[in-house]
């Protein structure tokens, strides 16, 4: 659809404004947070099996508070079970169009690979129609949506348009009368027009009622046989087009005429449409199961931030398959705040903290709902973590200079607007090493008014200071106290944890006592 | 068509219901050799005969219905068993046609249609045998012969023989289809098989356009190709002819299996006539009447096993819930629980009974519980099987469901087995549950007789004053010996054995009820 005028579907798209920019997006490369934020596997889920073009629309948070809040209002938009319907059945059946051209285009026979193309036109003018129907019925509040409908009516309007689906509709009503006969005998195949012969199946099932009731099982059809054309099928086809000349040339001529519906347009709405849908079946999978997802309200700092009921998408994705509860957290950020230093015992969710922190403002980036019953967010330009990988303490030396270099490539590409996830930094060097680097760097991160988190097994990096926020991870009392994976504000609990985790490894006094007298 | 010999409304299960014991039920009832008797030799004919007996049913109407059907058995044995032949000689012949491993149409069309053939030659050796309707009385035997007669009229029979031989397709397939997906034929319509150019030439249809071609030699794909057409035209056909089989392979598998019942009930009954034994259609009520009293009921098993009659039981148990049987040691208390088991299989599977006469409320289950022998294995402590499986049994049972109980609880010794004992039969009895209990333990029987005062008939095997056991048992209240020093005194000769002595219950006989002359 592209060389005829009036035969264009010309659409920008539904996620971003410009074409141009749209393109740019689309070949980004996934961000190096993905990862340390367990986003990667997020997408996974959402977009099981889709390939980079897809997933690419997760790549690109968007930079501007009016770009996230047009996404929001079309997600809202989208949400509503009518328009969620309507958009699911138009992909469903894209998705169908794009298949049989694939398979018209697989197809070695002729007229077989005619059929398929005649079938691929109808389903594609029936699902651009009911679309076009759907959001005529609709009341669209997303700008984005609207222009969608204006273009749709251009299109089906379209005189191109109407003669294409006349011509399809006439090509298949002269196909549809013909039925033929065909004789087997031996390796001998006679073909000939069906003149009004009985069905003698019915016949002998007649016959045999009065013994039994007959059940109308047949064998069960192998996909193939039902699709895929054989050279003795083709031949026969052949000879049935020579019977009925006039449907075969008809469908001829209309293969010529429109050789490529799918036009840039529709894919550029199948695709955005895609990403939309899947991200809220995502989120309305963990609705329905009793989890609040929120639009958060996406500020510019310095602002006060806060969430309450998150919680991390991937792990509790995880927890939720196997049955086990999920922990919800909270945190509240003042405009003077910027920095939560987050200290506990380990195996206490400090990570998930972190992380959770990390996705919530991500995701609000990418204009998308937020897991957690109400939240605030910062705009940001960029999101800088470093997770202290476990690989890297085998050459401690080489561990600790490469963490140098990456957390100095953070302090010194990081704006007022970047954050910063920063996962036990300097675990490689001593502890008063330790202690002093991270006091530094923590320093840094606060002349570069980041916003951000500092995970530390490291007690004197939560003392106070302006722009810091202390929080620990919160156990259960009890024996062996079990962790809670609560996240509070707090100062730092010291030696406790160190009998916590002795108690949770049975080495408490009575315990060790117990063990070796046995 | 419907075989319904055993049911008024439907066909038997292939695999009747069984208890959740049945095995155990079996053997403790000695079910082997009274189902011997029934097959003479025949293997389907025993396990057939061994499965229906073990699936009791407890409809009365329904069990009259067999009793009727029972009685033209005995009294037309040679056209049951000619019927019977008939029937398995049918499922033979048909499972001796190859069939091909290949589950399409077009292979298993010319073998539904051989086996179609061979039904059609039954139906005709059936006719002479459908002559003989006329001596029949049950519902059960006419109505089959009035069906048969009605299903298979010789004009329907031939207009089978007639279009059988047009599906074996020897002109050719021919068929229709539309172009259906990637114009694939779809919608495939079987047409009539004719020799075409013949009819193409008449006059009143000029010759139609037609265009041919031809699938060159050693084209593997092209002949699969076809041979795929082929099959979508005849999926239809070859399921029906396929499904016609499949009924009347099924119809002939219920017949001979139902038939199998009624002649190994013939069977049987002529072995115990041959010994003198009486029979006789019992009186069935339902369970609520709680009916039970019999003439001179026996052990068929035990006839069949000795090769002799046996002496029978009377038995008055009309309303009585637990009979409690105590007395001498092999002096046939085994023998007449046995006795009430089988008869009640057999009445509740549509049989006669081994008595005279028998007055019988159906009950919804049996079960037995039997001490363990020696010889069974074991995996746990014998109290704690034989607990284990009276737990089994209290799971199952229902209200007026029937328990044998012999020598149960003898795993313990005399004063934990009255006070387990007598508390759970009172829970039994409350439920409603016919408990006949053998016992050795006096305190047990003792503590029973008094619980439950005229619910309980107590019965004692009889010893004659001289030592001599008569097999019979009597009603009388248990009393504190068994007569295991008479055997005892049988192989080790001398002094235990005088009967005064053991009559009067001294103190201290306690040592001899606990059975170490037991069998």
């Amino acid at each position: 659809m592209c060389s005829a005028p009036g035969d264009t579907f010309a659409f920008a798209g539904l996620l971003f404004d410009r074409v141009d920019v749209r393109d740019q997006a689309l070949r980004s490369a996934p961000p190096d947070c993905l990862t340390d934020l367990c986003l990667d596997q997020v997408i996974e889920t959402i977009m099981p099996g889709e390939q980079e073009p897809a997933k690419a629309f997760f790549y690109c948070p968007q930079p501007t508070i009016e770009a996230i809040t047009a996404r929001q209002q079309l997600l809202r938009d989208i949400e509503q079970p009518f328009l969620f319907d309507a958009f699911q059945t138009f992909c469903t059946a894209i998705g169908r169009v794009r298949n049989l051209v694939a398979q018209a285009g697989r197809t070695y026979y002729r007229r077989a690979r005619e059929a398929r193309l005649l079938d691929a036109a109808q389903t594609y003018f029936a699902t651009v129609r009911e679309l076009h129907r759907r959001l005529c019925a609709a009341q669209l509040h997303a700008t984005r949506l609207r222009t969608l409908r204006q273009c749709l009516t251009g299109y089906v309007e379209s005189a191109w348009f109407r003669r294409a689906e006349q011509a399809e509709a006439q090509t298949r009503a002269q196909l549809r009368e013909i039925r033929y006969c065909v004789r087997i005998k031996g390796q001998r195949v006679h073909v000939f027009g069906y003149e009004g012969e009985a069905d003698f199946s019915a016949t002998v099932a007649d016959l045999f009622t009065r013994l039994h009731p007959v059940r109308p099982t047949e064998f069960p059809e192998s996909p193939d046989e039902t699709s895929a054309m054989d050279h003795v099928q083709a031949a026969i086809l052949d000879r049935v087009a020579r019977l009925y000349p006039r449907a075969f040339s008809a469908l001829d001529m209309f293969c010529s005429a429109y050789p490529d519906l799918l036009g840039p347009g529709v894919e550029r709405l199948d695709a955005d449409l895609r990403f939309c849908l899947a991200c809220l079946r995502f989120v309305q999978d963990f609705r329905a199961a009793g989890f609040a997802w929120c639009y958060p309200e996406v500020v510019q700092r310095p602002e006060t931030v806060y969430a309450s009921g998150s919680f991390d998408p991937a792990l509790a994705h995880r927890l939720r398959a196997t049955g086990n509860p999920i922990v919800r957290n909270d945190f509240h950020l003042s405009p003077a705040e910027r920095l939560i230093v987050l200290t506990g015992p380990n195996q206490g969710g400090k990570t998930t903290f972190a992380t959770l922190f990390g996705q919530l403002h991500y995701l609000a980036g990418l204009g998308l709902p937020v897991p957690a019953t109400a939240a605030r967010l910062a705009r940001f330009d960029r999101i800088h973590t470093h997770f202290g990988r476990r690989e890297h303490l085998a050459d401690l030396r080489g561990g600790l200079e490469s963490e140098l270099r990456h957390l100095h490539r953070i302090a010194e590409t990081a704006t007022p607007d970047s954050i910063v996830i920063l996962n036990e930094a300097f675990s490689s060097t001593s502890t008063a090493d330790a202690v002093s680097l991270g006091t530094r760097f923590i320093r840094l991160l606060l002349a570069r008014r980041v916003l951000g988190v500092y995970v530390t097994f490291l007690d004197e990096l939560a003392a106070e200071d302006t722009g810091i926020v202390s929080m620990i991870a919160e156990f259960d009392t009890g024996t062996p106290p079990e962790p809670s994976y609560r996240i509070r504000r707090g100062p730092p609990c010291g030696r406790l944890h160190a009998s916590m985790l002795a108690a949770r490894h049975r080495l408490s006094y009575r315990d060790v006592i117990e063990r070796i007298a046995r | 068509m419907k075989v319904w010999l055993l049911h008024a409304d439907r066909d038997s299960e292939q695999e009747p219901a069984q208890p959740c014991d049945a095995d155990t039920l079996a053997e403790d009832l000695e079910l082997g050799t009274l189902v011997d008797a029934m097959a003479d030799g025949d293997p389907f004919l025993a396990a057939t005969g061994r499965r229906i007996l073990l699936s009791s049913r407890t409809d009365p109407d329904e069990l009259r219905y067999r009793q009727a059907a029972v009685q033209d058995a005995i009294a037309q044995p040679t056209t049951v068993e000619r019927l019977y032949r008939l029937a398995s000689q049918t499922l033979e012949q048909r499972r001796r046609i190859w069939r091909s491993l290949l589950h399409k149409p077009e292979t298993i069309l010319p073998w539904a249609l051989d086996t179609l053939e061979v039904y059609l030659d039954t139906f005709e050796e059936l006719a002479p045998v459908l002559d003989q309707a006329d001596r029949f009385r049950s519902p059960a035997f006419t109505q089959l012969f009035d069906r048969l007669t009605g299903e298979l009229e010789q004009g329907y029979l031939s207009r089978v023989g007639t279009i059988s031989h047009m599906l074996r397709m020897r002109s050719g397939v021919l068929f229709s289809a539309t172009l259906g997906r990637g114009h694939t034929g779809s919608d495939y319509l079987l047409h009539q098989p004719r020799d075409w150019p013949a009819r193409a030439r008449t006059a009143a249809s000029p010759r139609r356009k037609t265009y041919s071609f031809s699938i060159p030699d050693r084209d593997e794909a092209g002949e699969r190709a076809l041979s795929a057409m082929r099959d979508r035209a005849l999926s239809t056909v070859a399921a029906v002819v396929s499904q016609v089989d499949e009924h009347l392979c099924l119809f002939f598998t219920t017949l001979r299996r139902e038939l199998a019942f009624y002649l190994g009930t013939v069977r049987l009954h002529r072995r115990l006539t041959a010994l003198g034994q009486p029979t006789c259609f019992p009186v069935v009520h339902t369970v609520n009447d709680r009916s039970w009293s019999a003439r001179q009921l026996y052990d068929p098993c035990l006839a069949l096993h000795q090769d002799k009659a046996v002496a029978g039981n009377d038995l008055h148990a009309d309303h009585r819930a637990l009979v409690l049987v105590t007395g001498a040691n092999r002096g046939g208390k085994s023998t007449f629980l046995r006795g009430l088991g089988v008869a009640q299989l057999m009445t509740q599977c549509g049989m006669f009974a081994p008595a005279e006469e028998l007055e019988i409320s159906i009950c919804p289950g049996i079960a037995t519980h039997y001490r363990l022998g020696e010889n069974r294995s074991r995996t746990r402590g014998k109290l704690d099987e034989e607990l284990h499986r009276l737990s089994r049994i209290v799971e199952h049972a229902e209200p007026g469901a029937l328990l044998l109980c012999n020598e149960s609880l003898a795993a313990t010794n005399e004063r934990e087995a009255a006070l387990i004992g007598s508390e759970l039969i009172a829970a039994l009895v409350e439920r409603g549950i016919r408990i006949v209990f053998v016992t050795h333990f006096f305190e047990l029987a003792n503590k029973l007789t008094h619980q439950h005062g005229s619910g309980v008939l107590c019965l004692r095997a009889e010893r004659r004053a001289d030592g001599e056991r008569t097999f019979r048992m009597t009603e009388g209240e248990p009393s504190p010996t068994s007569f295991g020093q008479d055997l005892y005194a049988r192989f080790f000769g001398g002094e235990s054995a005088d009967p005064a002595w053991s009559e009067t219950g001294r103190p201290g006989s306690a040592v001899v009820w606990n059975g170490s002359g037991r069998s």
